[in-house]
C-alpha cells in the first residue's frame, strides 16, 4: 500500500527546503526597513499636501526641478562616458598583468575606493579652491595671474565625480577582460588578423558585458549621488540627490522631496533592471 | 598576446599614461595627508610650517570624540545584524533550490545599488513612528539594511566556492541540519563572513546621508560631522581627521585582503561590493 | 563486450558472509514528477542483501534521481523505500544510517584524510578510542596507512576516492550508494579503482547500489544490473542475462554492440527452429521462442560471427563484401556490407597469427543458431 509523499500533504523535510526558510528574516526585515519606507515615499508624493499630482505638477512644470532631474542625467552620463574612456586602456593594462604586480596595481586601485567618498572630495575642494593646488600651479607656471574660480563648478564636479567613480568601472572591465580566452586572440593571429582588427573584431566585442556591466552601475551610481556634487556642485550643478535633501531637510516639503524621490526611483530602478539583465549573460563578473 | 601589446602604441607612451592615472586616483587621498600637519588655520597650500595641533585638538575636542565613538557604536551593531541577516539570506539563496532564487537576489542586493537619499527620506518617518529617531537604534537599522548586500554578496561568493555535495554528504555520514553548519559550512564560509562584516562596517562608518536624516546631535556620526565642519569653515581639523579616518580605511582594507586571500573568488566581488556602498552615501 | 567477469567468482567467497553484513533495499512504485515530468515512472525493485547491484542508463534516464531519493535529497512523489523491511521515506538523511559516495569524492577540504573518515563516528558520538581505531582499519583496508595526517588537496584522484570509500564506510552501514565515483578518473586508474571497489566490497560485505553510465564497468563489476531509460526500468537481471537474452530494442543496443535486424516474417521450421525473414531481405535461422511478436528484432552479437573467404556449413550464412578494417586493442572490426546495402560489424579478436582480411574481399560471414537472438520489440 503506497503512501504517496507530497500528495497526500506529508510535507517531507529537505536539505533544501530547511535552507529556504532562512529567508524568512532577512526577508522580514528588508519588507519592514528598505521596501516598506520606498513604498511611503511613493505614496507620500501622491497623498502630502494633498491628494492628487500636485507635486508632480510641480515637478514636471515649469520651473527649474525638470532642469535639476535633466542635469542629474545629463551629468551622470558624461561622467560615464569620461569613465568608460579612461577605465578602458587601464583596465586592458592591469588585465594583462600578473602575480605581484597585479596586485599592485589592484591596490592602486583599491586604495582610493576605500578611502572615504567625504574624504576624497574633501582633497578636491583643496586641489580646486582658490589658494589650492590648481590655482598655485598655474599661476607658478605662469598660464595665469590671479586665482581662477573653479569652485564650485563643472570641472571640479566631473573631475571629482569621475574620479569617485572610476573604480567601478575598472574592476568588472578588468573581471570581463581577465575572462576572455587567450587562445581566441592566438588564433586571429594564426588566421591572419593585424593587431588593431584583432582588436576591433576580437577582443573589443568580447569585452562587451564588461563595459555594458560597469557602464549601467557607473551610471546608476552617479545618478544618486550626493557627496561630489554637494560640495563641489554649487546651484548651477544641482543634482537630485542634492536636491531632494535640500527640500527635505532643509525646506521641510516633503511631499515635493518625495516626488523627485519617486521620479529618480524610477529612472534607477529602470537601470537597475537593465543591469540585472546584463548580468544574467556574463558569469565571469561580480555579483551574479 | 606575446610580447609587446603588438600594436603600435609605444610602451613609454602607455606607461606615462598609466602613472599620470594612478596618479589622478590617489592624488586627493594624497593631498589630505600634509595638509593636516600644517601651521596655519586656513587651508592654503602648500601648507607652511609644521604642526600637530590639529590632531592635539581633534584629542581635546569632546565633540569630534563623541562623533568617532557613535561612528564605532553605530558600526558594529549594524555590521552585526548585517552580517547575520546577510549569511541568513547568502544560505537560502545558494543552498535553498529556490526557484526565484534571481529574484531574490535582485532584491537583497537592492539596497546597495538604489540612491541612499530615497532610503533615507523613506526612512525617517518609519523611525519616526516607531520612536527610534535621532536615537542610536534606527541609524544602526538603517545602516544594517545597507550593509546586508555587502555581506551576501560576500558569503554568496563563499558558498559558491564549493559544491554543495559536501553537506549532502556531511549529512549521509549523520550530520543533522545544525551539526552539518558547524563542521562544514561555516568552516569553508567563515572567511566570507569576516570579510562581508569588515564592508559592512566600513561602509557604515563612511555613510553620510542615512547619518543626515536618522541621527541627532548626540548620535552624530563621523561623516555627518565632517559635513557639517565643511559645510561652515574649513580649517585643518578636518584634514587631520581625513587622515585619520584614510589611516583606518588603509588598516580595513589590509584586514580584508588578509581574509580575501582564503577565498579567491570573493576578489572580483567584495571591494566593488564595498565601494558602491561607500559611494551611495 | 566479453564474457562478464565477477571478482566474487574468482575469490570463491561464501555467499552467506556477504549476505549478513547487507541490507535489503525493497522500492515499491517509487516515483518522481517535475510537474507533469516524470524524472522516474513508478518503480519496483529489489536488492538483494550483500549484492553488488548496478544502475545503468544513458544522461537522465533516472538513475541519479533513484539514488537521490534513497539517501533522502530528493522527496519522492509517491510510493516506499523500504530498508531492511522499514520505509524510510519519511527519515531525513541524516538519520538513513547509508554510505554514500559522490562522484567528485565530497571530501571536506578543511579537514585531513582521518578526520573526514572520523566524522561519521563523531556525529554517532563514538568513543575516542573507538573511532581511533575504526579510522585504522578503514585506512588499512583502502590501503592508504600513512595518509591519515594528509588533506584531500595532497592526495591523488584515486586516493582521494579510497578516502571516500573509507569514510562512507566507518561506520559500518549496511547499504552503501555510489554514484558515478570513479567518472573523473582516467581508463587505466578507473580499472584499478574497480578492482579496489570490488575488494571492498569483499571485505566489509554491505549492499552496494552503484550508479554509472558505464555499461563495460558496470558489467564487470555488477551481480545484477538494472537498465533505466527515459524514467523507467527496462530490464534487470544478471549481466550475462542481459546481454544473452535483452528484453528490448533498448537493452540489446545499449550493452555492448549489436547488429539488429527487423523481422518481417517467422515461419516454424521442424526441429524447434524458426526461419526468420528480416526486412533487408535476408534469411536467417534461430531457435524456438516461447514468446515472439510479430515486430520483432533479431540482433547478433558482433563477437558471435565469424569471417572468412569461404562459406562453412553453419546454420547462418550471409555473403558480403569488406569495406573497412580497424584495429583496436586486442580485436579487428571488421565492417561488412551484405546484401540490401546493409552494413553488419564483425568483431575477431587480434592475435599474432590471424590473417587480416582486407577491405574489398568478398566474404562470407555465419554464425551458430543460438546466436541469433531474438528481441520483442515493445
Amino acid at each position: 500500500m503506497a503512501l504517496p509523499g507530497e500528495a497526500a500533504g506529508r510535507r517531507v523535510w529537505t536539505f533544501q527546503r530547511g535552507n529556504a526558510l532562512l529567508l524568512l528574516p532577512p526577508g522580514l526585515f528588508l519588507i519592514v526597513f528598505f521596501f516598506w519606507p520606498l513604498l511611503r515615499v511613493v505614496v507620500r508624493s501622491f497623498v502630502e499636501p494633498q491628494l492628487g499630482l500636485e507635486n508632480y505638477a510641480t515637478v514636471f512644470g515649469a520651473g527649474p526641478y525638470l532642469r535639476v532631474l535633466w542635469t542629474t542625467i545629463e551629468v551622470a552620463g558624461l561622467v560615464t562616458l569620461l569613465c568608460l574612456l579612461l577605465a578602458y586602456p587601464l583596465a586592458y593594462f592591469v588585465s594583462r598583468a600578473h602575480g605581484r604586480r597585479l596586485k599592485l596595481l589592484m591596490i592602486f586601485v583599491l586604495v582610493p575606493l576605500w578611502t572615504s567618498v567625504v574624504i576624497r572630495s574633501f582633497g578636491w575642494m583643496i586641489v580646486f579652491q582658490r589658494q589650492g593646488v590648481l590655482n598655485e600651479a598655474l599661476q607658478s607656471l605662469g598660464l595665469t595671474e590671479a586665482p581662477v574660480t573653479f569652485l564650485p563648478g563643472p570641472l571640479a564636479v566631473y573631475v571629482g565625480m569621475v574620479h569617485i567613480m572610476l573604480p567601478f568601472m575598472i574592476l568588472p572591465l578588468v573581471a570581463s577582460m581577465r575572462g576572455i580566452d587567450r587562445t581566441l586572440l592566438r588564433a586571429a593571429d594564426v588566421l591572419g588578423a593585424p593587431p588593431y582588427r584583432r582588436f576591433l573584431e576580437v577582443f573589443l566585442p568580447l569585452s562587451l558585458p564588461g563595459v555594458s556591466a560597469g557602464v549601467a552601475l557607473v551610471f546608476m551610481t552617479s545618478l544618486g549621488f550626493f557627496i561630489t556634487p554637494a560640495l563641489l556642485g554649487g546651484p548651477r550643478m544641482l543634482m537630485a540627490a542634492v536636491l531632494i535633501e535640500e527640500k527635505a531637510n532643509v525646506q521641510l516639503d516633503w511631499g515635493l522631496a518625495c516626488a523627485l524621490a519617486t521620479t529618480l526611483l524610477l529612472i534607477t530602478t529602470a537601470i537597475y533592471l537593465l543591469y540585472l539583465k546584463l548580468m544574467r549573460r556574463d558569469a565571469s563578473l561580480p555579483v551574479r | 598576446m606575446s610580447g609587446t601589446l603588438g600594436n603600435r602604441i609605444p610602451s613609454y607612451a602607455l606607461a606615462a599614461f598609466v602613472t599620470l592615472f594612478f596618479a589622478y586616483l590617489l592624488l586627493p587621498s594624497l593631498i589630505i595627508v600634509p595638509m593636516s600637519f600644517s601651521g596655519q588655520s586656513f587651508l592654503s597650500f602648500p601648507p607652511s610650517g609644521f604642526s600637530l595641533r590639529w590632531y592635539q585638538g581633534l584629542a581635546a575636542d569632546i565633540v569630534w570624540r563623541s562623533a568617532a565613538a557613535n561612528s564605532f557604536l553605530i558600526g558594529i551593531p549594524a555590521a552585526f545584524i548585517a552580517v547575520v541577516l546577510g549569511t541568513l539570506s547568502a544560505l537560502a539563496v545558494e543552498r535553498g533550490a529556490l526557484r526565484w532564487s534571481m529574484t531574490a537576489m535582485a532584491l537583497i542586493v537592492a539596497p546597495m545599488m538604489l540612491p541612499h537619499v530615497i532610503l533615507a527620506i523613506g526612512l525617517y518617518p518609519v523611525m519616526l513612528d516607531l520612536g527610534l529617531l535621532r536615537g542610536y537604534l534606527g541609524v544602526i537599522i538603517g545602516h544594517a539594511v545597507v550593509g546586508l548586500p555587502l555581506v551576501f554578496v560576500s558569503v554568496s561568493a563563499a558558498l559558491r566556492s564549493y559544491s554543495p555535495a559536501l553537506e549532502l554528504a556531511a549529512m549521509t555520514c549523520g550530520a543533522s541540519p545544525l551539526r552539518c553548519f558547524l563542521h562544514v559550512t561555516f568552516p569553508m564560509i567563515r572567511m566570507g563572513i569576516a570579510g562581508g562584516g569588515i564592508l559592512a562596517f566600513a561602509a557604515s562608518f563612511d555613510e553620510l546621508m542615512l547619518a543626515l536624516f536618522l541621527t541627532g546631535t548626540g548620535t552624530r556620526t563621523l561623516p555627518r560631522l565632517i559635513w557639517e565642519q565643511l559645510n561652515d569653515f574649513l580649517t585643518p581639523i578636518v584634514a587631520a581627521v581625513a587622515t585619520l579616518i584614510f589611516a583606518f580605511s588603509l588598516l580595513l582594507l589590509a584586514m580584508l585582503a588578509v581574509f580575501g586571500r582564503a577565498t579567491r573568488s570573493m576578489q572580483a566581488s567584495l571591494p566593488l561590493a564595498s565601494a558602491e556602498a561607500s559611494a551611495r552615501g | 563486450m566479453a564474457e562478464p567477469r565477477t571478482i566474487e567468482a574468482q575469490s570463491g567467497r561464501a555467499a552467506e558472509e556477504v549476505e549478513r553484513a547487507g541490507a535489503s533495499l525493497r522500492l515499491e512504485a517509487i516515483e518522481k514528477r517535475y510537474g507533469t515530468l516524470a524524472a522516474l515512472e513508478p518503480t519496483d525493485l529489489e536488492v538483494r542483501p550483500g549484492e553488488f547491484f548496478g544502475l545503468i542508463g544513458p544522461s537522465g534516464s533516472g538513475k541519479s534521481t533513484l539514488l537521490g531519493m534513497i539517501a533522502g535529497f530528493v522527496p519522492p512523489s509517491g510510493g516506499r523505500i523500504l530498508l531492511n523491511g522499514a520505509d524510510i521515506v519519511g527519515l531525513p538523511p541524516y538519520r538513513r544510517n547509508l554510505g554514500m559516495v559522490f562522484q567528485n569524492y565530497a571530501l571536506f577540504p578543511h579537514m585531513s584524510v582521518a578526520e573526514n573518515i572520523a566524522f561519521p563516528l563523531r556525529m554517532r558520538r563514538l568513543e575516542r578510542g573507538e573511532i581511533e581505531a575504526r579510522v585504522a582499519r578503514m585506512l588499512e583496508i583502502v590501503r592508504l596507512a600513512g595518509y591519515a595526517e594528509r588533506t584531500p588537496a595532497q592526495l591523488s584522484g584515486g586516493q582521494q576516492q579510497r578516502v571516500a570509500l573509507a569514510r562512507a564506510a566507518s561506520y559500518d552501514p549496511t547499504l552503501l550508494l555510489m554514484d558515478e565515483p570513479l567518472g573523473a578518473l582516467d581508463k587505466n586508474l578507473r580499472e584499478e579503482m574497480q578492482y579496489e571497489i570490488k575488494r571492498f566490497h569483499q571485505a566489509i560485505g554491505a549492499t552496494i547500489l552503484y550508479v554509472t553510465h558505464d555499461q563495460d564497468e558496470a558489467a564487470t563489476m555488477s551481480d545484477r544490473i538494472a537498465i533505466l531509460n527515459h524514467g523507467r526500468v527496462m530490464q534487470v537481471g544478471r549481466p550475462r542475462e542481459l546481454y544473452e537474452s535483452p528484453a528490448s530494442r533498448f537493452v540489446a543496443s545499449f550493452l555492448g554492440e549489436a547488429n539488429l535486424f527487423e523481422v518481417a516474417a517467422v515461419s516454424q521450421t521442424p526441429p524447434m527452429r524458426l526461419r526468420v525473414e528480416t526486412k533487408d531481405g535476408l534469411t536467417l535461422s534461430a531457435n524456438q521462442h516461447p514468446q515472439l511478436e510479430a515486430d520483432a528484432i533479431v540482433c547478433v552479437r558482433p563477437e558471435a560471427i565469424q569471417i572468412a573467404k569461404n562459406a562453412g556449413a553453419a546454420a547462418n550464412v550471409i555473403s558480403g563484401q569488406v569495406i573497412d578494417v580497424v584495429y583496436t586493442a586486442g580485436s579487428l572490426r571488421y565492417r561488412v556490407e551484405v546484401a540490401g546495402g546493409r552494413i553488419v560489424l564483425v568483431r575477431r579478436p587480434l592475435q599474432r597469427q590471424s590473417t587480416v582480411i582486407e577491405v574489398g574481399s568478398p566474404v562470407y560471414l555465419s554464425w551458430d543458431v543460438a546466436d541469433t537472438i531474438l528481441v520483442p520489440n515493445p
